[in-house]
């Protein structure tokens, strides 16, 4: 089964650079997504590994092999499109038999394994179909069969849930999970949608501005985001400027806007630097049973939005920040807006970061 | 587990390579040979033999420098019609332009065909028509008991002609521009208190800007070249065109060259210009009349224009078209006027002892033996050119063969026709002379530029993601063109085969110049108009005229109504 390894790849579209010096691994059977705002230079990688797209520099190997000047139709991969790309004159069993008829295979074999592809996405009863008589989601069913058909055990998807609406995609993507995995396919998926990434993949490869920032597994992408912009762009956070005041054995003393203080758990910069904290509002709980060594800070409630099992609170700190904060519905309390509150969160929950050369509304943008 | 990537594998590679690459050399080939190179030994001709030129034009021992003051008034001729027709044809097709855009009305698919139909009548039989109607006895004259015709042959009905032939080309490339124009910037000026006619003169008509002159100095350059219609109603005067069909005709070649070089030098300057221009002219568009305009949008002033545009094109343009069938029908079986049965079509067709019926069967054929052997040309090289050019869109060499496309179609027909004949025959080569295939020859470089265009843009609109899916899937590059690229443009392919089929079936001032003793249909008109045996010009135009219009309306719903589109 294949790997595939990017060294050092690099792509400019006249000035622009869209994918900067990419070193990425693969791994033989994993479902990696590269995630990312728009232009960060995933669906380019993506082009290039799958051999549509030639990069200025760098290499791509699949299996081990050096597959820099193999043409698209020669790697053995299979590509899903955000469009479909189903060919419009040509039936769905026309479709999803045109890579086994190109290769040549004989007709038993183009049946058995066109009929086999349509089962696993239950489309074999409408084979005699025309693209222009199925849904959306039928239709990129139908991009995927054709995609597996050959047997190629690379499957590159570009967006592939990016045309379909909300109820279809989240249905789709738990689908696309179970066939990668059942027939042990190396998945490489792009997409723009966070909470896809998270459901679909083993690793996440989190793309910006051409370059790759983090590779880790859903979980620790969560827990241990690398930066600001991760923070951010991987669940929620709120953050908070503030000055590194005092640093001890295992904890810092951090001084927010109007001198509030906040203790965390981590030593990692040194007195007098500026930081960021960054919260997560699953973390922040208002007005708990007292804790000791909880940090503490003081707030009016600004709006308050019902979520289902939680509600989201919006709290303006005494010195202006925003603070988002999640309440239970379990806990049975309401809050008001206007309402003084106490926010309180563990010195282990909060994550800390370097405060960002370009400012911090920069160095979040999604640009 | 590491696969080598084998010898054979990379010789595969560099097989392929080289053969995409021998292949783009034939195609490219081909078209620098029937189009460039004869245009551009043109050029040559008169350099090489720049005494004998010399003294042909300025210091003929007989007479003198007249060539030259002939070519002179010629081409001041064709200037002067064409100035004078290109603003014409903006005033009566802006108009026409904007109704067939922005309205929509229960006829409005009947109007928009009918504009196409002076494309479907062969420049021969359009200028034999426009003669009909205006300067014979039977045409509008007729209506007000004039025994002579309302003009006579001169400029006046070179320009009525140049402006039925221009129309819809002007028409077509307006719409086209005008419904390119966001009509929500209109409604934005209109919202803020603009009425409809300043709305167009400060939004629309300056967006429009860099089309509206590209169209008009294509229409200019048309009329410019313009040779078969202008053959039928010149009289005495001649158009510099009609002298290089004149002198050839002469054997005066040396002459002919020279003023086919300047005619064609003009053409492709005036190209170029056309680039120029478009980004610097501007209009005015501080003056407000608020008064005037809010009146000229009102309901009733609108319909009055509107009512004005279709009259005029009907009046200007169509009807005197098509006037060969009204007159073919009035002179079926005999003079309207005498009853004489010699003077009518059927007797002089099919009854006269010289057999015109024959003429007029053995042009068909080699006018459609020619079409056909032209169209299969296009196709084979047309196709290929197009791919070529739409892979290499981004790079320099897509916009130069682009360029150098529009070259055949600017330059004047005779003058194509003239550098084929000395390229290829007597004066250069030695391959062909006059006849069968040297008509060829010229039909396809006057042909082909159009099949290409068309397939071009065919190409460009298929989503490519098709033809990467197919790729991805294992398809060789000509796989993934046989089996994806080329049914899905296929309405297309189809579309360019039928323009290059009748355009060549029309095809008159070029042929004029190559042609031996065979005989096309329109060069037919053209001989038996000049034998004055009216009726029958008109019932051989008649014929052509229906093959034509069939073929046309085919075109059309190629185009328009078969369109493989994705569901996305």
């Amino acid at each position: 089964m294949p790997d595939i390894r990017l060294i050092n790849v690099s792509k400019m579209f006249g000035r622009i650079v869209a994918v900067d010096h990419v070193s990425l691994n693969i791994h033989d059977g994993e479902y990696l997504t590269l995630l990312g705002p728009s232009g960060c230079g995933k669906t380019t990688t993506l082009r290039i590994i799958s051999g549509l797209t030639n990069p200025d520099e760098g290499e791509v190997y699949i299996g081990g092999r050096l597959v820099n000047d193999v043409p698209v139709e020669e790697r053995g991969i299979g590509f899903v499109f955000q469009l479909f790309a189903v060919f419009p004159h040509m039936t769905v069993w026309e479709n999803v038999t045109f890579g086994p008829r190109v290769l040549g295979w004989s007709m038993e074999r183009v049946e058995e394994e066109g009929l086999k592809v349509l089962k696993m996405v239950r489309l074999e009863n409408r084979i005699d179909a025309y693209p222009n008589e199925l849904s959306f989601g039928e239709l990129q069913k139908v991009g995927l069969a054709r995609a597996i058909a050959t047997g190629s055990k690379i499957l590159l998807l570009d967006e592939p849930l990016g045309a379909l609406d909300a109820k279809v995609r989240s249905e789709l993507r738990l689908e696309l999970r179970r066939l990668v995995k059942s027939l042990g396919l190396t998945s490489i998926h792009v997409t723009h949608d966070q909470e896809e990434a998270m459901v679909v993949s083993d690793r996440i490869a989190v793309m910006r501005k051409g370059r790759v920032i983090q590779v880790d597994t859903p979980e620790r992408l969560y827990d241990y985001p690398k930066d600001v912009f991760l923070a951010n762009f991987i669940g929620e956070a709120s953050f908070l400027k503030g000055t590194v005041r005092n640093v001890d054995e295992k904890t810092s003393v951090i001084e927010i806007r109007g001198g509030a203080t906040i203790r965390v758990r981590k030593k990692l910069f040194r007195i007098g630097e500026m930081v960021v904290v960054a919260l997560r509002p699953e973390y922040v709980k208002i007005d708990a049973r007292g804790n000791i060594g909880l940090n503490r800070l003081h707030g009016r409630v600004e709006r308050t939005r019902f979520v289902g099992w939680f509600t989201r609170v919006e709290v303006q700190l005494d010195n202006g920040d925003l603070i988002i904060a999640e309440e239970p519905m379990s806990n049975g309390r309401d809050f008001e807006v206007g309402e003084t509150v106490t926010l309180m969160f563990r010195p282990d929950d909060a994550l800390i970061y370097r405060y960002p050369e370009e400012g911090l509304e920069k160095a979040l943008s999604l640009e | 587990m590491t696969m080598m990537f084998s010898i054979q594998d990379s010789f595969k590679l560099r097989l392929r390579k080289g053969s995409k690459k021998a292949e783009d050399t034939i195609v490219l080939s081909f078209f620098l040979l029937i189009i460039l190179v004869p245009v551009i030994y043109l050029f040559s001709y008169v350099f090489f033999n720049l005494e004998e030129v010399y003294q042909w034009v300025f210091n003929d021992p007989i007479s003198g420098n007249a060539r030259w003051i002939f070519m002179h008034k010629s081409i001041l001729l064709s200037f002067e019609v064409a100035s004078l027709v290109t603003i014409v044809d903006i005033i009566i097709g802006l108009p026409m332009a904007w109704i067939l855009s922005r309205y929509d009305f229960k006829g409005k698919k009947a109007v928009d065909t009918l504009i196409d139909l002076p494309l479907a009548v062969p420049t021969s039989a359009l200028g034999f028509s426009i003669f009909l109607f205006w300067g014979s006895r039977s045409g509008l004259a007729s209506l007000f008991g004039i025994e002579t015709g309302l003009f006579s042959r001169g400029p006046m009905m070179i320009i009525l002609a140049h402006i039925a032939f221009t129309y819809p080309y002007i028409v077509r490339s307006l719409t086209a521009i005008i419904e390119g124009v966001n009509i929500g910037y209109e409604y934005a000026a209109r919202t803020l208190g603009a009425p409809s006619v300043t709305a167009f003169r400060t939004i629309t008509l300056p967006l429009i800007r860099p089309g509206l002159i590209t169209g008009a100095i294509l229409t200019f350059t048309r009329s410019l070249g313009e040779t078969g219609a202008t053959l039928l109603v010149c009289g005495i005067y001649e158009t510099a065109p009609l002298t290089i069909v004149a002198w050839r005709q002469l054997l005066e070649i040396p002459p002919a060259a020279f003023l086919g070089m300047t005619v064609v030098a003009v053409a492709v300057f005036l190209l170029f210009i056309a680039n120029y221009l478009a980004e610097r002219w501007r209009f005015p568009l501080r003056w407000v009349w608020p008064n005037i305009e809010k009146f000229l949008g009102e309901k009733a002033p609108r319909s009055l224009r509107d009512l004005l545009t279709i009259l005029i094109f009907l009046s200007i343009v169509l009807i005197p078209s098509l006037f060969t069938l009204v007159y073919a029908g009035d002179w079926w079986s005999g003079s309207p006027f005498t009853g004489a049965k010699e003077s009518g079509a059927f007797y002089q067709v099919f009854l006269a002892p010289d057999r015109k019926w024959l003429s007029l069967l053995m042009s068909m054929l080699t006018s459609l033996e020619i079409s056909t052997v032209v169209t299969c040309l296009n196709l084979a090289f047309g196709i290929p050119m197009a791919l070529l050019i739409v892979q290499n869109k981004s790079k320099h060499l897509g916009e130069i063969l682009d360029t150098l496309l529009n070259i055949p179609i600017a330059i004047p027909s005779a003058a194509l026709g003239f550098s084929a004949y000395l390229f290829w025959g007597t004066k250069g080569l030695r391959i062909f002379s006059p006849g069968f295939w040297l008509i060829v020859l010229v039909h396809t470089a006057a042909t082909y530029p159009y099949m290409v265009k068309q397939v071009a843009s065919v190409l460009e609109g298929l989503p490519s993601m098709y033809e990467e899916a197919a790729r991805t899937l294992g398809a060789k590059p000509f796989s993934v063109f046989r089996t994806i690229t080329l049914p899905l443009s296929m309405p297309g392919i189809l579309a360019g085969t039928i323009l290059s089929f009748t355009r060549s079936l029309g095809e008159t001032g070029a042929t004029i110049v190559v042609i031996g003793t065979a005989r096309t249909v329109p060069v037919l008109v053209v001989n038996w108009v000049e034998a004055m045996a009216l009726p029958a010009a008109a019932f051989a135009s008649v014929v052509l005229i229906a093959i034509s219009y069939v073929l046309m309306l085919l075109f059309r719903y190629l185009t328009e109504v078969v369109n493989i589109k994705p569901k996305v």
